[in-house]
């Protein structure tokens, strides 16, 4: 269904993943390393961190996750940033934009995944989804896909994030009545721009069911 | 400088975030609880530590940690109050140093008083979902405790 190009952004914030942190590592690519949207000799100083997790004792790894999570949280993509990067200031796309948007946040690192969605096959409720593989490809996409179809649904609303920018909260749906007054997700994609909804979202994307 | 209004806006620095926050956004209850512990220049309530630079009286702000640490050094978040539009440069200049070793840009000024800024710190990252989902609460509460008692 999807013609453009799959390019997702990558991930930046190993808090919401740590096992993303050796992403930072350059010689983990054959061709080219992800763009990292972070400072130059933050960058340098990151990929210095991850040369050294390389044969290191497991604690020295942690402790060099932890440093590296440390180092670079503060620049996270949150969800409505990765939307401006790929539909710009529009505030209604397609369904196909929407997939897109919704593969690029899991990309970076939130969870699509699961909460009556495609899923991965954990063994534990809190293992971590695999970061490469086919099964992360198919389960993400598969995700985005019925995000996506879901948002198009009349009075369902799709959000991640938190519109404060530091807490990793699942994907999650709401109709504007069953909503929590305290809930304010950095990016939700819906059938309308319902103002309700507008007040409890950083960036309200208004989704075309094409 | 900024003017004054009554509601309270709510900036955080470490991601720009800014958001107008009405006295309504919190309880009563919490408000009455809080006030001894601010009027105190500190003290804990459920388990949250709540550190004030100073004591009243204040000049036109202050600045306050929060966190679940027993090291009240070692806050989860750092914030600065400012209510006076007289005071606002220099409060903001201490919310701006709050931020200033993430080589982040600079977020943009609160456009009224009273404006609360405030920093995430490293240690927030080892806390639950449930606790960060939290902090921002805290961080309003705390906050209308003090302008409730600077206009006791």
């Amino acid at each position: 269904m999807t013609t453009m190009v799959r390019r997702p952004l990558r991930p930046c914030n190993p808090f919401l993943h740590p096992a993303y942190a050796p992403l930072f590592d350059d010689q983990l690519f054959d061709d080219q390393p992800p763009p990292l949207p972070l400072p130059p000799d933050l960058v340098t100083e990151v990929r210095a961190l991850a040369a050294r997790r390389d044969g290191a004792p497991d604690h020295v790894v942690d402790a060099i996750d932890a440093e590296i999570v440390g180092r670079t949280y503060w620049h996270v993509l949150r969800p409505d940033a990765i939307a401006r990067a790929i539909v710009g200031r529009r505030s209604r796309v397609s369904r196909d934009e929407a997939v897109l948007i919704l593969v690029a946040c899991a990309e970076a690192g939130y969870d699509i995944s699961g909460n009556g969605g495609p899923d991965f096959a954990r063994r534990y409720a809190h293992e971590y989804a695999p970061i490469r593989g086919p099964e992360r490809d198919e389960i993400i996409w598969a995700a985005a896909e019925h995000w996506a179809r879901l948002a198009t649904r009349d009075l369902t609303f799709v959000s991640l994030g938190d519109r404060r920018g530091y807490l990793p909260r699942p994907v999650q749906y709401d109709q504007p009545g069953s909503l929590h007054p305290g809930q304010r997700a950095a990016l939700t994609l819906g059938p309308r721009g319902d103002a309700y909804m507008r007040r409890h979202t950083r960036r309200l994307l208004v989704v075309r069911d094409a | 400088m900024p003017e004054t209004t009554a509601v309270l806006q709510h900036l955080t620095l470490t991601s720009g975030d800014l958001r107008p926050s009405p006295r309504s956004e919190v309880a009563d209850d919490i408000v009455a609880m809080l006030r001894p512990i601010v009027r105190a220049g500190g003290g804990v309530l459920r388990d949250l530590r709540i550190t004030l630079s100073a004591p009243p009286p204040w000049l036109g702000g202050v600045e306050y940690d929060l966190g679940w640490s027993e090291d009240p050094t070692a806050p989860d978040v750092r914030g600065v109050l400012c209510w006076s539009p007289a005071e606002h440069a220099a409060w903001w200049g201490a919310a701006r140093a709050l931020t200033a070793w993430l080589r982040l840009a600079a977020p943009a000024e609160p456009p009224t008083t009273p404006w609360l800024a405030v920093a995430i710190q490293p240690t927030a990252l080892s806390r639950t979902p449930d606790q960060l989902a939290m902090l921002g609460d805290a961080e309003r509460c705390v906050a209308w405790a003090i302008l409730e008692e600077t206009i006791r």
